[in-house]
């Protein structure tokens, strides 16, 4: 994170049913400075109240929950619709899935951590890129 | 001349007496001399009469020689009459009594019948009236009398036959130059006084010269005329006359004129013409009949004539023919078959012989049909026969009951198999579209419990769907063919409201009637239910499959994402803590859990590259920056190895990214992996005018020339005395060289064993509809 924006912590929320992935996500994210808010399951996503982070990494498979019918429930909502979803998840087709609920970009898994926090940063920094197709990993 | 000498006599009368006496003798002998030398008689007669003034005998006082050739008197001269004939001539003491009393000279004709002559006399009296003499000068006109009077009786014998005979009747001159008269008869015109231009009025021009010429030779040869031709008739009609003229001749055989008489036969010419024509047509209907025919001597029953046709079908000549029983060429069994068809043919007038075998002269077997008749011809019964060949109708006939027999059979088989085939096979007709033909296959589809043929589709299936009721009246009605592939048809005819799918490869074929309309239809299908559910089922068990694959992939990356996410944070951790062991080895821990991943990954994208179902997403980028990415993720892999880039001038691609980053990847790891000893990798990209290469030079092992072909196949390995100890699915370049493929590029290698090798890949540059 660049010292011009250090004006405010972003805060990154991460929801994954994988606590591991919950676990190694917070670290990574913690340790480069940004607020990191994990959720396991889509329920808590659902009632996400302001203020709103500034991005969010969502699973598509939450154990009874559909990561990509909450991603448009978001994208649907005035209130959320600018929140900056990227999906995250180890499905082959995650190119196609994320494009088709109106994600912002996605993550693969598994994933590089350089790439990750170099994808963070682009979308809680730039608020203009978040409109377009985000770059994969 | 006489008389010149006479005149001189007269004026030299003062003479001398002696001179005179002289003068008169030779006068005397030269007239002798001229009396002797004519043809005529002459005489110089002296008369007797009695007292009362008759004349009673007469005495030759002068006679030249003629006198004597014509009247046969030797010596006359100074014979009295009476001595000369018996009872002296009266007759012409008479005469010569009147000429020299009257002094009138006398000239007539005397036949003498004594002499058997006639004669032209002139008599005239010798000086005065007492002399009683008389000059006689005759000529012997018996010739001439004698045809005189055969005219006469020629004439008197053509007026008997004029009034006698109806016919024409008509004479000519002997070179028929004249027509001396003609009664026509009321058939043509009379000519009543002699004429020369009779052949002009009487003959037809046509006939002209055959006449002339018939005359001629009549006319030399002296021989009857004899001839038919054609007359103008009164009227100007034309008629046919039979002329017919003899020539009369006379006593020295000369023909004096000719007597001829014309029959009309118009009539029995007209007859005759139309006979003939008939008996010509006749003629050419028996010459040219395409029939054998034989006459038949009713009485002999033998062969009278046959037509070139019979002689020609059963190889005997027409002389060969005629005057043989029927029996003897072949058309009966012996004389006694013979005999009794005859018998037969005389009581009906009439027989038939259907199919006659018969043998040829050659031997040659013809079936014939024999047909024989009896008439009446010119008042003779006469049997023909018709001989006609039907070796080829037989033939026909044969053929044409092979082909129905044949024909039959085929049918028999048709239905046999259209009633064994494994398909559905129905046949319906007319308007109403009743059952003609309908398999048990049919019947088992429809779930007929009973026969279908002969009741209309609607009777025979009333819970038919409208829909396809509708595309068989289109087809039936119409002659619009259907035809469809996995045609779905609700069964459920029996209305129990459950749905009863059955799929059929369908074809309704029009029919039509014999005016080439529609009228009805052929319905040929296949059940095919079963496969379409097994290709169902396969078609589930493949997106079961791949379902699986694609949640086994997912399963095991999330473990994997784990693990390589502590093994960040524990390199981050040793690194921080300046444990660069430790953080050596996580880094190698997340190298190895990268190589997993690929390996899970190619595992998943070897299903779909087989299937075929490897899908392209493509995008516009710096093909460049892609390259210069992976390398430098690549590098981070490795520390013997420095990637080298050289990268060209290249405008953005239409390309799936992820795809190709899957490619650089694998070309830039294997490059690493094949080249342990070396210390760099040359990576180049270039760009043409239409396409784009990238170019990955290792300095490694190198690939034997022989396999270098197989290294893009799946699973296959380069095998070495090193190459077996370096892991590997053998997926790699096999999906590697797909996805270039389907991007409508190539992947090529150059190698070199011992050397190093280099893969190329070729990309077009301009945007392509993926």
């Amino acid at each position: 994170m660049s010292p011009d924006t250090l004006q405010r912590k972003k805060t990154v929320m991460v929801v994954d049913d994988n606590e591991g992935i919950l676990d190694i996500m917070r670290f990574m994210l913690e340790h480069d400075g940004y607020i990191v808010i994990t959720a396991n399951d889509g329920h808590y996503v659902r009632n996400l109240k302001a203020p709103l982070p500034d991005l969010l990494f969502l699973d598509i498979m939450l154990s009874g929950t559909d990561g990509t019918e909450l991603c448009r429930e978001l994208k649907d909502n005035k209130k959320t619709c600018d929140l900056p979803i990227l999906i995250l998840s180890a499905n082959n087709q995650i190119q196609d899935i994320s494009k088709a609920c109106g994600a912002d970009g996605y993550l693969s898994k598994p994933f590089d951590k350089k790439k990750m926090l170099e994808l963070v940063e682009l979308y809680t920094t730039r608020v203009t890129a978040r409109i377009g197709s985000a770059p994969s990993m | 001349m006489l008389q010149n000498k006479t005149y001189k006599v007269k004026t030299g009368a003062d003479v001398s007496s002696e001179l005179k006496k002289q003068v008169f003798v030779e006068r005397c002998e030269h007239y002798q001399s001229i009396f002797n030398s004519i043809d005529q008689g002459f005489a110089i007669v002296e008369v007797f009469f009695k007292k009362n003034g008759t004349p009673y005998d007469h005495r030759i006082l002068e006679a030249n020689t003629a006198f004597s050739k014509h009247t046969g008197v030797k010596n006359p001269i100074g014979k009295m009459a009476s001595e000369l004939v018996p009872g002296g001539e009266q007759y012409f003491n008479d005469i010569y009594g009147q000429v020299i009393t009257t002094g009138k000279s006398k000239r007539f004709e005397q036949r003498s019948e004594v002499m058997g002559r006639c004669f032209d006399i002139f008599i005239s009296r010798v000086g005065v009236a007492s002399k009683n003499t008389v000059a006689l000068i005759f000529n012997d006109i018996t010739k001439h009398k004698n045809a005189e009077e055969q005219m006469h009786q020629s004439e008197a014998r053509f007026r008997a036959f004029v009034t006698a005979s109806s016919d024409v009747m008509y004479r000519m001159s002997p070179d028929w130059t004249e027509m001396r008269e003609l009664h026509g008869r009321n058939y043509i015109a009379d000519t009543k006084k002699p004429s020369t231009t009779w052949l002009r009025k009487y003959i037809h021009k046509d006939d002209e010269k055959e006449v002339l010429a018939a005359i001629k030779k009549a006319v030399q040869n002296k021989d009857i005329f004899v001839m038919e031709h054609r007359v103008k008739r009164i009227g100007g009609t034309l008629g046919w006359t039979f002329s017919r003229a003899v020539p009369i001749m006379n006593s020295e055989g000369e023909i004096i004129e000719w007597f001829g008489t014309g029959t009309d036969i118009t009539e029995r010419k007209n007859t005759e013409d139309k006979f003939h024509v008939s008996e010509t047509r006749y003629r050419r209907l028996f010459e040219t009949a395409k029939d054998g025919i034989l006459i038949l001597d009713v009485l002999t029953r033998k062969i009278a004539d046959a037509n070139p046709f019979i002689s020609e079908l059963i190889g005997y000549s027409k002389k060969e023919l005629v005057g043989k029983e029927l029996w003897k060429i072949g058309f009966f069994k012996d004389k006694k078959e013979n005999r009794a068809a005859m018998q037969e043919l005389q009581k009906v007038g009439y027989i038939r012989y259907d199919d006659l075998p018969l043998k040829t002269k050659k031997g040659k077997r013809v079936d014939v049909e024999f047909v024989s008749n009896i008439y009446k011809e010119n008042g003779h019964f006469v049997i023909q026969c018709n001989i006609r060949d039907v070796t080829l109708r037989k033939e026909v006939q044969q053929e044409l009951l092979e082909a129905k027999n044949e024909a039959q059979t085929s049918k028999e088989n048709l239905n046999r198999l259209f009633m064994s085939a494994p398909a559905i096979i129905a046949v319906l007709k007319g308007p109403e579209l009743i059952f003609e033909m309908a398999n048990p296959q049919y019947q088992q589809l429809v779930g007929a419990k009973r026969a279908l043929i002969g009741l209309p589709l609607q009777i025979a299936i009333p819970g038919i769907e409208p829909n396809l009721l509708k595309i068989i009246k289109n087809v039936a009605e119409k002659g619009i063919r259907f035809e469809a592939n996995e045609f779905p048809i609700d069964l459920d005819w029996g209305n129990n409201g459950k749905p009863f799918i059955k799929f059929l490869n369908l074809v309704y074929e029009p029919l039509y009637d014999t005016e080439k309309k529609p009228n009805g239809l052929l319905c040929f299908g296949y059940d095919i239910t079963e496969q379409v559910e097994n290709r169902k089922k396969l078609e589930e068990a493949a997106r079961t499959k791949e379902e699986f694959l694609s949640m086994a992939s997912h399963e095991m990356r999330t473990p994997v994402t784990s693990i390589k996410g502590y093994a960040q944070i524990l390199e981050g951790l040793f690194e921080k803590d300046g444990d660069v062991v430790s953080a050596q080895m996580a880094s190698k821990l997340v190298e190895q859990v990268g190589n997993l991943n690929s390996l899970i990954s190619d595992l998943f994208d070897d299903t779909k590259v087989k299937e075929g179902k490897l899908d392209l997403r493509p995008e516009y980028f710096d093909f460049n920056m892609l390259v210069r990415d992976v390398c430098e993720e690549v590098q981070h892999t490795t520390k013997q190895h420095r990637i080298t880039l050289q990268l060209g001038i290249i405008p953005k691609i239409y390309a799936d990214k992820h795809r190709l980053r899957q490619v650089i990847a694998n070309l830039l790891t294997n490059a690493i992996k094949y080249s342990p000893m070396a210390t760099h990798v040359d990576v180049t990209t270039q760009c043409s005018s239409n396409s784009i290469t990238l170019n990955v030079q290792d300095f490694g092992f190198g690939i034997p020339k022989a396999v270098q072909s197989k290294i893009f196949t799946r699973f296959y390995r380069v095998r070495g005395k090193y190459l077996d100890t370096y892991p590997g699915l053998g997926l790699g370049l096999y999906i590697s060289a797909d996805i270039v493929e389907r991007h409508g590029g190539k992947m090529e290698v150059k190698s070199t064993e011992g050397k190093g090798s280099s893969f190329s890949v070729t990309l077009p540059s301009i945007k392509r509809a993926l």
